[in-house]
């Protein structure tokens, strides 16, 4: 018989049961002893979830593999299509396109960066096309798509894929999948909560149907107004508006155009950007604008005017302010989803935050006697990698030389955070990418949005010369050449999508599915 | 497209090293000459034709090992011409009250089950058994085989208990400073220049950025060692060890690596103490020197940008790698900011920043033991201990006691085994498990460990003797 420390937090309560709230009562519900723990989740059928974060990262794989999930299951359950990249319109200037892929550009030869050749060899050859030389870019050009292979030496593992899928249906699965293992759903409204009066913890949720839920430990997952982490608990926000204009968003969904693309659409507009995200069933698209320049209904107007096509929801509007708490964990309480912040959905960050707050908050799960310590380490960890998220966005309105509209001259002119201006400043003058260990986004995704949106930098590295770049170029020719060789035997992601949709025994795509994935966007670590 | 060139005043690189840094020199010289070896920049290294060492040998790990290797230092040639030795744990001799000893191995212990670190199970474990007995010294192949004095290459399928080997190479210091010579002067350009006054070369040149690998001059006043004396002796040990060992003394401790039939110990120790006058060594010793040690500082990049310091400091006379894993980082990290020289600020402020923050890691694995040290009944532990206090270290420390996580710092390694080895080598086992541990009964625990005790013991056992 199992005994649990007497020191031990056993009772978990979430609040909220939208995507944050699920995959969080899944993870927890597979991962804890449920002799020793107990996941309970309060949400009310009356409140919404906001529904969007459609477009995920590839980090889900491995959240989903953790989990025990199948593969093919999940995309079944969720009508997802394959995810890799995104395609981002008119930001640099009015008329451009580039994808940001989920894999490298080339490889370092004698340990200098791909792009300091690459820059060298465009100079002598202006034809040269940085996109030639990554294979999930010349396949999404395409609309093809093959999963990637595991052997590190392979071109073909240079990459890697995350799925769009439709978020209800995700939360709809891990619910079942939750309750199966164990989770108490507790419908209901919080009506008000008991505070401890000992240190201010959270003590109880009184539900409107007149329950009270008892917790040790709460998980606040209900949204933008942060019914307790804000309301209760009082964490304070940094308000990131003035980098980040963009406050408020219309989501729609549409029939299809046509096929389904591998990659998300970005698509820069007059006051903002609009998203096009291609499920099996179904368009997802939505508006993010800055009410400061552009009206509501202007707004609703651009985007039903771009529609790829027939609409078939009523519009669903969202106001935010882009920031983050000042703590996501605060006493016995953590904040995961839109209760810990909001990132616009430019790069899909959305679903990627909340199952990085579960695993970092897995990783750190508390006993009452180290609860203090592993909350400052949780909170360091998390405003880190907000922080980096954020210059990341910042960079896609900031290095545009589009002026054509009093949105896009505001962003070209912005006064952005110091470490994203000496971060460019450092690839504009030398080409150098500042890396890091701890982050989502690094080498290949910075060179993919700096290139795309025509930052170059001034010098190259100075072991490119004559001699090395000549080594080079042949070097390039033949990756080149090999990526469109692959991207020829690649089947069009139409035949994929459709393919992962047939049931189990007739799924011929079965044996490439669930292959170990890593926590990282790109392919080969 | 805007237009890119490369910076074309820069042509020579100059390294400066002194008599007290000859080895970070001629390490930053070949690494240098390889690094720029298809271009046109020549590199110089004004040096003292006669110099101290600041180790008689160095454990070199992965991380210069594959340095060393680009340069076609391989492992052969560090065997054949460098004496190496393989490398496997520290052990550690008397570094609390009560004079125990201790293995810490070089690679990570245990292995994770379902996802959850090792340390968490055995946490539980010593926890709920109240039983000290259950220690990571018992887990680690590493360790095993240090102890059995047995040796193997590791094997490469991951489904094999010999995968989780880890060794590195200890080598004379002396000979790796010939071979990196030799590599500096064969890749061509390298002008070796025999000066007693090398600043006077070429100082006010436009094309030449200097590499200033001399003794730290600078002073970093918030930072100090509670040492300030090495002393070092070359005698013929007993008998061979896969250990280095490190033994705790009243006013420092001594530090023993072994080579093929050679060890290199050396004594760190302050002048202002008074120890009990324990010799190094008793036996065959055959030479001896001592010095002070360096000061130390942040390597940083002169605001004009003609002159890097790339210094010896006290951290480097520490590690027991004489700084070459620091190095081998900060010159990686300096090629590609070349091209900034004397043109771009942000390389240069680039640089400081990073060193700055690099600096840190390596100081806190060159006082680890010190820090960690559990000995408070001499003047000089009680002070030292006092004196070490680091904001990141004792945050790392603190956080995994009481969590048995290793909380994420950027310029530290993200998976460091020896860092957790040496933690709990120290007995500073986290006070509390992870409730991810609980995913099994205790006794069912208690018969999964045993298994893979035992499997490591029979291991380390029958492989064979160095």
């Amino acid at each position: 018989m199992f005994k649990a420390p007497t020191h031990q937090i056993k009772r978990l309560v979430i609040l909220g049961g939208g995507t944050a709230g699920w995959m969080t009562a899944a993870a927890l519900s597979k991962l804890l002893n449920p002799n020793l723990f107990t996941v309970t989740l309060v949400e009310s059928d009356a409140i919404g979830t906001v529904g969007v974060g459609e477009a995920t990262l590839p980090h889900l794989r491995f959240f989903n593999q953790r989990l025990g999930i199948d593969e093919g299951e999940f995309i079944r359950a969720t009508n997802a299509t394959i995810k890799a990249g995104i395609e981002f319109s008119n930001w640099g200037n009015i008329g451009d396109a580039y994808i940001h892929p989920f894999g490298d550009y080339g490889e370092p030869l004698n340990n200098v960066s791909f792009q300091h050749y690459f820059y060298q060899a465009q100079k002598r050859n202006s034809a040269l096309n940085l996109d030639d030389y990554s294979l999930p870019v010349m396949a999404c050009k395409q609309s093809k798509f093959a999963f990637p292979t595991t052997e590190p030496n392979l071109l073909t593992s240079t990459y890697s894929y995350a799925y769009h899928i439709d978020a209800g249906l995700y939360a709809k699965y891990l619910r079942g999948f939750s309750e199966q293992r164990g989770v108490n759903r507790v419908e209901g409204k919080v009506e008000s909560v008991a505070m401890r009066k000992s240190d201010g913890s959270v003590a109880s949720l009184k539900l409107d149907n007149g329950g009270v839920i008892n917790g040790d430990f709460f998980v606040d997952c209900s949204g933008f107004r942060g019914r307790l982490i804000e309301q209760c608990l009082h964490a304070g926000y940094e308000d990131w508006s003035h980098w980040l204009p963009c406050d408020r968003a219309i989501a729609v969904q549409s029939e299809h155009n046509g096929k389904p693309l591998p990659f998300t659409k970005a698509i820069a507009r007059e006051a903002g950007w609009q998203w096009q995200i291609p499920l099996k069933h179904r368009m997802g698209n939505g508006y993010v604008y800055s009410s400061q320049y552009i009206s509501d209904d202007t707004a609703l107007k651009t985007l039903f005017d771009n529609l790829p096509g027939k609409p078939s929801s009523e519009p669903n509007r969202l106001r935010f302010t882009t920031g983050k708490r000042q703590s996501s964990w605060v006493k016995n309480c953590v904040a995961i989803g839109l209760s810990s912040g909001f990132l616009e959905p430019l790069e899909s960050t959305s679903i990627y935050l909340i199952q990085a707050a579960i695993m970092k908050l897995i990783e750190l799960l508390p006993q009452r006697e180290n609860l203090a310590a592993k909350r400052s380490e949780y909170n360091r960890y998390f405003s880190n990698e907000m922080d980096k998220i954020r210059d990341f966005l910042i960079l896609h309105y900031h290095a545009t030389q589009r002026e054509d509209t009093p949105f896009w001259s505001f962003c070209k002119h912005l006064d952005i955070p110091q470490s994203l201006a000496e971060k460019m400043q450092l690839y504009k003058e030398i080409g150098v990418i500042e890396d890091y260990k701890y982050g989502l986004f690094l080498t290949p995704s910075w060179l993919a949005v700096y290139h795309g949106q025509g930052v170059t930098p001034a010098m190259g590295d100075v072991r490119v010369n004559k001699a090395t770049l000549a080594h080079a170029e042949k070097y390039m020719s033949s990756l080149k050449l090999n990526i469109q060789q692959c991207v020829t035997h690649m089947p069009t992601h139409e035949h994929i999508v459709s393919m992962l949709h047939e049931t189990e025994q007739n799924n011929p795509t079965a044996s490439q599915l669930n292959r170990p994935a890593n926590f990282s966007l790109y392919g080969r670590s | 497209m805007s237009e890119i060139h490369i910076n074309a005043e820069l042509k020579q690189i100059k390294v400066i090293s002194d008599e007290h840094s000859a080895l970070g020199g001629w390490f930053t010289s070949a690494m240098a000459a390889f690094a720029l070896r298809d271009t046109e920049i020549s590199v110089s290294h004004a040096t003292s034709k006669h110099y101290t060492l600041s180790h008689g040998s160095l454990t070199l790990q992965a991380d210069v090992l594959l340095a060393l290797q680009d340069l076609g230092i391989t492992e052969k040639v560090l065997i054949e011409q460098a004496n190496a030795t393989p490398f496997l744990a520290n052990q550690y001799i008397g570094w609390s009250n009560k004079g125990q000893s201790s293995l810490a191995g070089l690679a990570k212990s245990g292995v994770p089950l379902n996802g959850v670190g090792f340390v968490h199970y055995l946490t539980r474990l010593r926890n709920e058994k109240r039983d000290g007995q259950w220690n990571l010294e018992a887990f680690s192949l590493n360790t095993m085989c240090a102890a059995n004095n047995t040796f193997t290459r590791p094997s490469a399928d991951p489904r094999s208990i010999l995968s989780s080997l880890e060794y590195g190479l200890r080598v004379n210091a002396k000979s790796l400073c010939s071979l990196l010579k030799q590599v500096a002067v064969t890749h061509g350009k390298v002008l070796e220049l025999d000066s007693s006054n090398p600043e006077s070369n070429d100082k006010a040149s436009l094309s030449m950025v200097t590499l200033d690998c001399r003794l730290c001059a600078s002073d970093d006043s918030s930072d100090s060692l509670p040492i300030d004396t090495i002393k070092i002796i070359e005698h013929t040990p007993k008998e061979a060890s896969l250990s280095n060992v490190l033994e705790c003394l009243d006013n420092g401790y001594i530090e023993r690596q072994y080579l093929q039939n050679k060890c290199y110990s050396r004594r760190f120790s302050s002048e202002s103490f008074d120890g009990s006058d324990v010799p190094i060594e008793s036996e065959s010793s055959n030479s001896s020197r001592q010095f002070s040690m360096a000061k130390l500082a942040s390597d940083t990049w002169q605001p004009d940008g003609s002159t890097i310091y790339l210094f010896e400091t006290g951290v480097h006379q520490l590690l027991d790698d004489g700084g070459l894993g620091y190095r081998t980082q900060q010159l990686a990290s300096l090629w590609p900011l070349l091209s900034g020289a004397r043109l771009s600020e942000t390389a240069v402020k680039y640089f400081c920043r990073m060193s700055a923050q690099r600096y840190k890691y390596w100081r806190d694995m060159a006082v680890l033991p010190m820090y960690l040290c559990n000995k408070d009944n001499t003047e000089f532990w009680q002070l030292a201990t006092s004196q070490l206090v680091n904001e990141d270290l004792s945050y790392l420390v603190n956080f995994y006691v009481d969590t048995g996580v290793l909380p994420q710092f950027e310029h530290y390694p993200a998976d460091s085994g020896l860092l957790e080895n040496t933690l709990l080598a120290f007995e500073r086992y986290p006070q509390n498990a992870d409730p991810l541990s609980y995913i099994w009964d205790i006794s069912e625990l208690v018969s999964r460990l045993d298994k893979l005790r035992q499997l490591i013991k029979q291991t380390a056992v029958q492989l064979p003797q160095i």
